[in-house]
């Protein structure tokens, strides 16, 4: 038979299947096999431990990571994100019900995750029921230390123990669903690949703290890394908190964004007076600096009103998503648009089995430059005024008082927002395209 | 034998990007009847594909009818009288096989459980029962040409029109396609076949007749009866008719390309 099945088409390895890598019985999931899994393993472990800290008032209010995801808005989205994090780390859900241990684990996981949605964004915390704490002392700072409520302290003390026990359980369970032993071959592999992008990493971080010792470079032209890095420890409950405000800005900016522009582009690529007219005004419009408007935002919805930093991102991602769209949408191939004829499909029906489709490859590359040009448009918008509670205004203002290792902590806080940015959209693409060319087996 | 396919006095012509006229079809006229395995054979260049194209209303002639089942060709197409196979197999990467079979069904709106019943029995049709969650770029070449005919059947037209079905495939796998094909053409009976080839072994091994076509401009030079008996296989290209019937094509599309 030349028709075997070929999932690996290199020569010499045709018709092998993929064994799958891990012990238990589960089918041969794409995600398993790569390292978006353990990816994924690392932020549910991390969303534990957040939670964890943030939802009793012990360790919120006194504990430096505690304090650094206390931010309002940002807790209910570490508790919900926690709870999608669980349901995407625990599938396929239908092999849940032929394994055992495997579901004890994920029911577990499961449980953590709504004690923590119930307690951090209902502000509902069952230990307070358990161990008599007013509910209120799960948000508001009080003082425990005052002997008044020296009793209170006590309790929150025990609260705090029961809930380590469910937290280590919950860790626990995610180490036994992860199994990061069996993951070697995995690992092998990707440091092979990854090596040499880490050793050049270290050795300009070796470099950039040697020269600057060697040739006595003064500290508020450029600080040491490990200067920075005791900066950043000392400083990131405040960093993580503005970074979040900017992050939020950059969000809605880009959701507005990319939304609209997507729906113009499907409207362009749908009516091709409408794109002859719009199309060139808008790779015209996407040449011109947009973040030069940004003042212009401030006085239009006010500096100190986030409207004016949401909309220069929004401005500024509208027009590479829409023009992203227009093509894609008519990348369709010319065979299989006359298949669709064929069938005599409707407009409709081609638009949704046939173009979309084919223009989501377009969509996400155009929305993954996206999130890196929302957080430029977020921070640099800042800078020409904004709110005190933004990483833009924070650098802006560090700089200024020569206070540079904090300022460079802040860019490192940006950094680490923008990657975030980058891999949640990232996730979305390899949700909604695993059929794609980049993502098949290699 | 009713008619099923008329085509009268049909031509076509393509203006290049050049500014040159291209004269694709002069006034063709066929007639195929139910249940008729035809192929169309020629040089490239000569029309054949467009000929096919002509057929299906993909496109429109300059001059002349179509009639499809006694309909003009464009209502033949809304009414879904056929099914087309292209060259390549034109499969969606995004759905898997089975889905890929159920997109003619889906699109004119029958229930899934109908679309799953018909597309499983299409899939063990061309053998590919097993297949059916996997996606297209996991299959070969020849496996994907057997979805794509599993989902031009998929709806059950009565009119196959193939263009070049087999042509990216080895030669191997393309003489048990075309042994797949006999097969399913046998299995669904009255069924009528046009098949765009530029195989002279293909065309005689497959066909009930033949019509050669010759280049510029794109002409009929000759429809030859195919009498080899039915049903064929390995015997067929062993005898003495075959030996014939193929040197008689042969022949054909020599004299049609040394006469223009």
């Amino acid at each position: 038979m030349t028709d075997t099945l070929e999932l690996n088409p290199s020569p010499g390895n045709s018709g092998t299947l993929i064994k799958p890598v891990l012990g238990y019985k589960r089918k041969p999931d794409e995600n398993v096999k790569t390292l978006s899994y353990d990816l994924l393993a690392l932020l549910t472990i991390f969303l534990i431990v957040i939670t964890y800290h943030i939802q009793n008032p012990l360790l919120q209010f006194e504990r430096q990571f505690g304090k650094a995801f206390r931010n309002e808005s940002l807790q209910p989205v570490t508790a919900l994100g926690l709870f999608i994090a669980v349901l995407v780390f625990i599938m396929p859900w239908a092999s849940l019900r032929r394994n055992v241990p495997r579901f004890t684990m994920s029911a577990l996981l499961i449980l953590y995750s709504l004690y923590m949605v119930t307690a951090i964004v209902l502000d509902y915390n069952l230990s307070g029921q358990v161990f008599s704490i007013p509910q209120v002392a799960f948000h508001d700072n009080l003082d425990v230390e005052e002997p008044a409520l020296a009793e209170l302290r006590d309790n929150a003390m025990n609260a705090l123990q029961a809930t380590t026990a469910i937290e280590y359980l919950a860790l626990a369970a995610v180490i036994g669903l992860w199994q990061p032993w069996r993951r070697g071959a995995i690992y092998r592999k990707a440091l092979q690949k990854y090596t040499s992008a880490l050793v050049v990493g270290f050795i300009v971080l070796v470099a950039w703290e040697l020269l600057i010792n060697v040739f006595k470079i003064e500290e508020f032209l450029l600080p040491r890394p490990s200067v920075i890095a005791a900066t950043f420890l000392d400083i990131y409950p405040r960093l993580i908190s503005v970074g979040w405000n900017t992050f939020v800005n950059a969000f809605w900016g880009f959701t507005i964004g990319c939304g609209l522009g997507i729906l113009a582009g499907i409207v362009s690529a749908r009516f091709v007076t409408f794109s002859r007219a719009l199309l060139p005004l808008a790779i015209g419009i996407n040449a011109v600096p947009i973040i030069a408007l940004a003042p212009i935002m401030n006085n239009w919805f006010g500096a100190l009103n986030p409207a004016s930093k949401v909309a220069i991102v929004a401005i500024l991602v509208f027009f590479p998503s829409m023009i992203s769209a227009v093509r894609g949408l008519n990348s369709a191939d010319p065979l299989s648009l006359e298949l669709m004829k064929s069938y005599a499909a409707s407009e409709l029906a081609i638009f949704r089995k046939l173009r979309l489709p084919s223009a989501l490859p377009f969509i996400f590359s155009a929305l993954k430059i996206a999130t890196t040009l929302s957080m430029i448009g977020a921070i640099v918008s800042e800078y020409f005024g904004g709110s005190t509670q933004g990483l833009g205004y924070r650098i802006r203002d560090d700089a200024g008082l020569f206070k540079y290792p904090e300022a460079w902590s802040a860019i490192f806080v940006a950094a680490l927002f923008g990657i975030f940015f980058y891999l949640l959209v990232s996730a979305a693409e390899r949700a909604f395209m695993s059929w794609h060319v980049s993502f098949r087996e290699k | 034998m009713s008619e099923t396919i008329t085509v009268e006095n049909v031509t076509k012509r393509f203006r290049g990007n050049d500014g040159i006229t291209v004269h694709a079809l002069d006034n063709i006229n066929l007639t195929v009847k139910k249940g008729e395995f035809i192929s169309l054979i020629g040089p490239s260049g000569c029309g054949k594909s467009t000929l096919l194209r002509v057929i299906a209303n993909l496109i429109e002639p300059t001059s002349g009818t179509v009639l499809v089942n006694n309909k003009p060709a464009a209502q033949a197409r809304k009414d879904r009288e056929y099914g087309f196979v292209f060259q390549n197999a034109t499969l969606y990467d995004w759905r898997t096989v089975i889905k890929n079979v159920e997109l003619p069904l889906e699109i004119m709106n029958y229930p899934k459980t109908v679309r799953e019943r018909r597309a499983r029995e299409m899939l063990r049709m061309v053998e590919l029962g097993d297949f059916e969650n996997k996606y297209p770029w996991q299959l070969s070449g020849g496996m994907q040409q057997r979805v794509s005919i599993a989902r031009a059947l998929a709806f059950e037209p009565n009119i196959l029109l193939m263009d070049e079905p087999f042509g990216a495939l080895d030669e191997m796998t393309r003489e048990r396609m075309n042994n797949e094909l006999l097969r399913i053409w046998g299995t669904i009976g009255n069924m009528t076949v046009l098949f765009v080839t530029h195989s002279i072994a293909e065309a005689v091994y497959l066909s009930t007749r033949i019509v050669v076509m010759s280049p510029r401009p794109g002409r009929i030079a000759e429809i030859i009866d195919v009498n080899l008996p039915q049903p064929r296989g390995l015997e067929t290209r062993d005898m003495e008719e075959y030996f014939h019937l193929t040197s008689r094509v042969r022949h054909a599309l020599r004299e049609g390309v040394g006469g223009s």
